[in-house]
């Protein structure tokens, strides 16, 4: 039950949202869309699901070309970021609804329906809960309806746009958990899209990045993070500070070539002294002292570059820097891109 | 020593709009209509009776009552029709027709009813192959119908026209995606959704047609029996002095029309509640 996209292209009156993507999605993962807003990764999805129709190229589920194929026959469940349940409907009625609508033949009995109903408020926690209105629940609630809902036609794929961008940070915390453990249970193919990349590390078996209409890297989170594929995906998947030079004694780039350097600020060391060749002298800008992580916003001496660096609260007091001060920094990893080319190029260890 | 502090709710004036709004309301409404009952009041049961009771009047009522709900209803269904087209498509001149759905509230009565005598009388535009099907409009009870339908046209689409806008598209693609086709797409999700507005755009339209007169009485023919319509007997009362007897007319109409408000209220009030928006 796998999902494969061929050469998709589409756009919204003459603007190209994506551009000849292909992507395939092996049967039984947990796949995440990430990307910025306006990427295009809803729009894929849409695609996917059959509510757009492509200018050009295929849509293969399941080893079928669905690419003619309305949103009834491709048998996926839908899940919106806003729930899009029907409020007119409580709890029972809005997760039988796809099994009443079936064609008479097909249908299931009313006892049948019944069980099935009771079977996937179990499965989502929302037991007794039959007879609420959507009106009547928290935003959490109503997502797990929605899932509900969705899982009860038993479709092929689960396909979830955004399903916790509307939750509070606690409630999705917890939904994103339970989302995989479903996962887990149910072994569907499911594909999600999340412009929060914390959300895609944590969740996906695999991430899929999306920018400006094409696919900027496909891997695992560990792949994604740790060997991005070039300077966007690097940016896109956590802080990171930019320096307009090859910062790297290792020499992994050639200096001969014009580079930018990528640091994230926890890779970023600081101390009072100076401490071998590759160290940067900066100044303190301000100082933000709350919680495990202190951030410095630091200026590079003698340059307009501003950066940030991340330590942790216990050497933030072994240190006991202040605004104004100087203080002198040493990467201990950076990556490396040629300038503007967004090649791969391997990660950097930098030693003192 | 404590000072009491009053509780303030967080919109002022309660006390002044209340005060205005009771004032207004008597000064014209209750007034008028309990001066209605008072004069209607000057009759013995005996007579009153005898006034109602009246075949012609009694054919009055029905032709009134019949023809209102049954413009109501046809309005119900086109005013849906047209709320729907003027909000789901967009085609060239939409705006204009859009603007003509609100003509029925701007023109007099009366240019109404003439326009539409010309129109449907035996000679008429479309008259003339009505009646080659065997089929006489205008001076019949259809006519009233036709002028009641023209007049009530507005108050479905307009009711309609902003629930209509406010439906979530994706309601409707995840119904899609569950395998409903359009068709129970628009029952099971959309219709209900609309019910209400519906209810209240019948309401209005039924209303009005009961009380309207300018329009009615060109196109019917004023036969009576046959297609004469409550106010107009009210007003030909009157112009045989014959207050209480209009009165009397009157003030059953009124209750008559008051019943069914209700009710067509309560219907509403039972679907909100069954439709529970949150």
């Amino acid at each position: 039950m796998s999902i494969q996209v061929f050469n998709i292209s589409k756009s919204f009156a003459k603007n190209a949202i994506l551009h000849d993507l292909t992507l395939e999605i092996p049967t039984g993962e947990l796949v995440a869309l990430l990307g910025p807003s306006g990427s295009g990764k809803t729009t894929l999805l849409r695609l996917i699901a059959g509510l757009e129709a492509a200018d050009a190229g295929r849509i293969v589920l399941d080893g079928q070309d669905v690419t003619g194929l309305g949103v009834r026959e491709r048998q996926i469940g839908f899940v919106f970021q806003h729930y899009a349940l029907f409020r007119h409907m409580n709890v029972y009625n809005n997760i039988a609804f796809g099994l009443q609508v079936r064609p008479r033949r097909q249908r299931l009995g009313k006892r049948e329906i019944g069980q099935r109903v009771e079977e996937l408020l179990s499965l989502v926690q929302l037991e007794g809960l039959a007879e609420r209105y959507p009106a009547q629940l928290s935003g959490g609630q109503r997502q797990r309806v929605a899932l509900a809902r969705a899982l009860a036609i038993q479709p092929k794929f689960l396909l979830l746009d955004e399903p916790f961008g509307a939750l509070d940070a606690k409630v999705r915390q917890e939904l994103r958990r339970w989302l995989r453990q479903l996962h887990h249970n149910l072994e569907i193919t499911s594909l999600f899209v999340t412009h929060d990349q914390e959300e895609a590390l944590e969740v996906a078996d695999r991430i899929v990045i999306v920018n400006e209409g094409r696919i900027e890297q496909i891997g695992t989170p560990r792949e994604v993070y740790h060997s991005p594929a070039n300077s966007f995906v690097y940016r896109f998947l956590g802080r990171a500070n930019r320096f307009d030079e090859p910062l790297g004694g290792a020499g992994l780039i050639d200096p001969a070539e014009p580079g930018v350097s990528y640091i994230r600020p926890h890779e970023l060391e600081v101390s009072r002294q100076r401490i071998g060749v590759n160290c940067l002298q900066a100044t303190v800008q301000h100082v933000y002292a709350v919680g495990p992580i202190v951030r410095l916003d630091l200026k590079k001496t003698g340059t307009d570059l501003f950066f940030e660096v991340e330590l942790t609260d216990e050497r933030y007091r072994e240190l006991q820097v202040q605004t104004n001060e100087t203080v002198y920094v040493r990467p201990r990893e950076a990556k490396g891109f040629p300038a503007e080319k967004a090649l791969v190029s391997a990660g950097s260890h930098i030693s003192g | 020593m404590a000072k009491r502090i009053k509780p303030r709710g967080i919109l002022p004036g309660f006390g002044l709009t209340m005060g205005y709004t009771l004032v207004y309301l008597c000064l014209i409404v209750f007034i008028p209509l309990s001066l209605l009952f008072l004069k209607a009041a000057s009759l013995s049961p005996g007579q009153w009776w005898e006034i109602i009771s009246n075949p012609r009047v009694l054919a009055a009522f029905r032709l009134s009552f019949a023809a209102a709900l049954l413009a109501g209803v046809i309005n119900t269904v086109f005013g849906l029709l047209v709320g729907w087209v003027l909000t789901r498509y967009s085609f060239p001149g939409k705006r204009l027709v859009d603007g003509l759905v609100d003509l029925p509230f701007a023109l007099p009565t009366a240019v109404a009813g003439i326009v539409l005598t010309a129109v449907y009388a035996p000679g008429g535009w479309i008259g003339r192959y009505l009646e080659a099907l065997g089929v006489q409009v205008a001076f019949a009870p259809i006519g009233v119908v036709v002028a009641l339908t023209f007049i009530g046209i507005p108050f479905v689409v307009r009711t309609v026209q902003p629930v209509l806008l406010d439906l979530e598209k994706q309601v409707e693609e995840v119904s899609a995606t569950l395998g409903a086709n359009r068709w129970q797409t628009f029952r099971r999700v959309i219709f209900p959704q609309l019910l209400p507005a519906l209810i209240t755009g019948f309401a209005l339209a039924f209303a009005r047609g009961l009380g309207e007169y300018g329009s009615v009485v060109f196109i019917s023919g004023n036969m009576p029996m046959s297609t004469e319509i409550v106010p107009l007997l009210i007003m030909t009362k009157l112009e045989q002095y014959d207050y209480a007897g209009a009165t009397a007319i009157a003030a059953v109409m009124l209750i008559a029309s008051f019943l069914m408000l209700l009710v067509i209220n309560f219907l509403q009030w039972r679907s909100n509640k069954l439709h529970r928006l949150g």
